[in-house]
């Protein structure tokens, strides 16, 4: 996916996090495959997990955004709603491709 | 559609709000603490930190080094919160599920439990019953435990404290909130 320069969303993170935002990111990226997988296989169990889990966790890392769609996951696959969920499962995707994340000390 | 720049990390808003039980046995001493004797029909009181956004908490020299048992099945929010008390004298130990939560506190003399109330299998409330059973039985005199959770309803609030927990803290933890409260734990756990 070929992104242009000005869709580039900078997240300013605390320089004592830098050691553990990039495995977190990666984790959000492997979750995107599950999700997938999950919503392929109706498993709306495992994304109501991954979304509560990403629904708590991500605004602690400075990703509020990575919050908001975990929440809104955890409520599409609450009321079954795969429409919800492939629409989060791509906001997700697109953060991930867009985010740069720029350490402050 | 996501949103334009993220904010950092130490935006305090709404997901640090802090609720406290009306019948904590001893009340913890936090830094805004007005309303602290709410009955739980009304929604539990909010407090939030006391320093401004965008200010990093510098951890006090006399803190006394708490024993703290973070029970998180989360492991992104388990690092996390580690790298939070890492330049402080805390002690943290981690029990992923609740299980092994009440196993660990059967074993170690904790000050505080941090306890997540929504885990698969053993859930907060199942162990935090379960805590409070184990110390009734055995004469202990109670832990503070605080719950760490993305439920805001006033109800959900009102089963968090009946559950046994004196505190709650809404999901996603921030850093200078989880600070000024183990720094208010700590004046309580040395009277």
């Amino acid at each position: 996916m070929t992104m242009e320069p000005t869709n580039t969303l900078t997240v300013h993170v605390d320089q004592y996090l830098e050691e553990i935002v990039p495995g977190f990111l990666e984790n959000r990226r492997r979750d995107v495959q599950t999700l997938t997988t999950s919503l392929a296989q109706s498993d709306l169990k495992t994304i109501h997990l991954i979304g509560h889990r990403m629904k708590g966790d991500g605004g602690g890392y400075g990703f509020d955004a990575i919050s908001v769609i975990g929440a809104a996951l955890e409520q599409a696959a609450t009321k079954e709603d795969r429409s919800a969920i492939q629409h989060q499962i791509d906001a997700l995707v697109d953060f991930l491709a867009r985010v740069t994340v720029v350490y402050r000390g | 559609m996501i949103g334009p720049a993220e904010a950092g990390t130490h935006n305090l808003g709404p997901g640090n709000a802090l609720t406290m039980s009306h019948n904590m046995p001893k009340p913890l001493s936090l830094p805004t603490a007005s309303q602290p004797h709410q009955p739980l029909a009304q929604a539990p009181p909010t407090l939030t930190p006391t320093q401004g956004a965008g200010s990093d908490p510098t951890p006090p020299t006399q803190l006394k080094a708490l024993h703290i048992l973070l029970v998180e099945d989360s492991p992104d929010n388990q690092l996390l919160i580690r790298s939070y008390v890492k330049q402080t004298p805390y002690r943290l130990d981690i029990a992923d599920q609740g299980a092994i939560a009440l196993e660990q506190f059967k074993k170690n003399d904790y000050d505080l439990i941090l306890m997540d109330m929504q885990m698969p299998v053993m859930d907060g409330y199942d162990t935090t019953r379960a805590i409070r059973a184990w110390e009734r039985e055995h004469h202990r005199p109670p832990a503070q435990v605080i719950a760490l959770t993305a439920l805001a309803h006033k109800e959900d609030g009102g089963k968090i404290l009946e559950a046994g927990c004196n505190a709650h803290m809404t999901k996603p933890i921030k850093k200078q909130a989880l600070l000024e409260i183990l720094q208010a734990c700590t004046g309580r756990s040395t009277s």
